[in-house]
């Protein structure tokens, strides 16, 4: 009988061990988050999330924050998520502070600005919001709104990753675009990451969160 | 013979482990680089400094965080920035610290939000080899070893308020000074050097009414005390920007029609709004920028050269309606681009 010889076991090793780790990333990706991905908040179901700061549960099919942390997230996806959109509707439910989405998010932690990625969200007055979060925070653009932010409204949001372009777009209830902002990031851009709803120093309301791969 | 095939087994065996544990070895690389594991890299773990404030979204935070960012850039270090999403949550500050040791940090600039409970989380900094500057607020820990810390001269900012409150209101009146917080020592020195300067200088100026934080000591603050005796007194010194609000808040419910002088310590944008608007008569400000400079300009060097930590008490500068768009003020109270909440 042909001996295997000692190095092939070890390649066999390597090779079997590849695999295994390959199929396990490949699950992990795939069990938490396929892309697209919608919310399952009709549901009453949001265990794919992961939440940081804030108190959240769902409402008649959205999910609310109702602390008014200064920055409370609640996260879903994985870092491997390269270009994406994100939609969701968003609603300020104080009158204060401000409510949005975020995109390309790693090392989440609990804390004001503890992640690295990008937020978009709407501030009363008048706001459309996209800054740069990295432990800190860098507003990139500040848009003026066509009609007043009010709170308890609901606003659609559109956010658009793609290489380091950051685009998004709000719309109001009725579905006319009241404000877009975009961004080149040219200062060592985060290029992939999850995604998430947060909230600064307000309560907030979230329904409708879709994320599709762009190609 | 039979040991021969024994041995040849052996090596065989011996060698197609050395051969699987090679690949394994591999695999592991494999599974490291796949999955990103910080864990497996933790020789080569970068060089983190972390700043730990009380907040991260008032403008002394910011500014101090703008000095840390300074230094963590130029030395092409790693930087950490986190603290509690409400003021006074010392239980996450404590996490927060001993969060940073488990990673493995290297040094941490420490804006402590309570003098003596923090003081177990920077023994362990310290134990654990790890350079760790208090900013900001000194610890209470008498008998303890020296921290080396970077502090506002808080008796200077004390007898600055003597003196202005004294030039404003004349040499008679009665003064209220607010916002004392036994958990904040810099409130603490303020009070002492204010009091001390009126009764050297100005003996006209008596203190009346002495009121603790609410958020911090509630019962402290509500037993018997009127808000409405804020207008009864000639001059107020706020030791901290939650009492200059609750001051501030007060006038505005008087309709603005009391007149006392007020005098405030520390910084935020609500102050400088109050400060423009001459709701706010005086703000004395902190060095936050360079508080946050110095602290970790003094950790790395230390991680360098591996020399004693120093300590640092920087001045405040006294600010105006008329001085707060002067290079200086901005300099004090604006320091950042960028960094904006």
């Amino acid at each position: 009988m042909r001996r295997i010889p000692a190095y092939g076991v070890g390649i066999a090793g390597l090779v079997a061990a590849g695999i295994v780790t390959l199929l396990v990333v490949q699950l992990d990706v795939f069990r938490r988050t396929p892309l697209p991905y919608h919310d399952r908040f009709a549901l009453n179901r949001m265990e794919e999330w992961s939440t940081y700061g804030g108190s959240w549960q769902i409402v008649d099919g959205a999910v609310s924050n109702n602390s008014d942390d200064a920055g409370s997230k609640m996260i879903a996806g994985v870092d491997s998520l390269t270009d994406y959109v994100m939609h969701a509707d968003v609603s300020l439910t104080s009158s204060f502070g401000d409510t949005g989405v975020v995109v390309r998010v790693t090392s989440p932690e609990s804390g004001t600005n503890a992640f690295n990625g990008y937020y978009v969200g709407i501030r009363l007055p008048d706001q459309l919001l996209l800054g740069k979060m990295d432990y800190g925070f860098r507003p990139l653009v500040r848009v003026r709104t066509a009609v007043a932010v009010r709170p308890n409204e609901w606003y659609h949001l559109s956010v658009t990753v793609k290489g380091c372009h950051l685009a998004a777009l709000a719309y109001d209830a009725q579905g006319a675009q009241v404000a877009h902002g975009e961004w080149d990031d040219e200062d060592a851009c985060d290029r992939h990451g999850a995604f998430g709803l947060r909230s600064f120093a307000a309560g907030g309301r979230w329904r409708n969160v879709s994320v599709e791969a762009l190609r | 013979m039979k040991s021969s095939i024994l041995q040849s087994s052996s090596v065989r065996t011996r060698a197609a482990l050395r051969g699987l544990s090679t690949g394994l070895l591999l695999s592991a690389e494999l599974v490291c680089f796949l999955a990103g594991l910080s864990a497996c890299h933790s020789s080569q773990r970068p060089t983190t400094i972390a700043l730990i404030t009380p907040l991260t979204t008032s403008e002394v935070w910011k500014a101090m965080h703008a000095g840390v960012y300074r230094t963590t850039a130029d030395a092409h270090l790693q930087r950490y920035w986190n603290g509690p999403t409400h003021e006074y949550d010392f239980d996450r500050q404590l996490e927060l610290v001993e969060q940073q040791l488990h990673r493995g940090v290297s040094g941490i600039v420490l804006a402590p939000v309570h003098a003596s409970a923090l003081a177990p989380a920077v023994a362990q900094a310290a134990q654990a080899g790890v350079p760790i500057v208090v900013v900001a607020n000194a610890l209470a820990t008498p008998g303890a070893p020296a921290v080396a810390s970077v502090t506002s001269d808080d008796a200077a900012a004390g007898r600055m308020a003597a003196d202005t409150i004294a030039e404003r209101v004349g040499r008679q009146g009665t003064v209220a000074i607010v916002g004392l917080d036994p958990a904040n020592s810099a409130t603490l020195v303020r009070a002492e050097a204010f009091r001390a300067r009126l009764l050297s200088n100005w003996p006209g100026l008596r203190v009346v009414l002495l009121s603790h934080v609410r958020e911090r000591s509630p019962r402290l603050f509500n037993s018997g005390f009127d808000p409405a005796q804020y207008e009864r007194v000639s001059a107020i010194f706020a030791l901290n920007t939650s009492s200059a609000h609750e001051v501030l808040a007060q006038r505005n419910a008087e309709g603005g029609s009391f007149h006392t002088v007020i005098v405030a310590c520390d910084q935020d944008q609500m102050l400088y709004d109050a400060l423009r608007s001459r709701r706010l008569d005086v703000l004395i400000a902190e060095d936050a920028y360079r508080m946050g400079l110095v602290a970790s300009q003094e950790v790395v060097e230390a991680l360098r050269t591996h020399h004693a930590l120093r300590s640092y008490i920087l001045a405040p500068l006294l600010i105006t309606p008329e001085t707060i768009d002067a290079p200086d003020a901005q300099r004090f109270l604006k320091p950042y681009a960028g960094f904006d909440r």
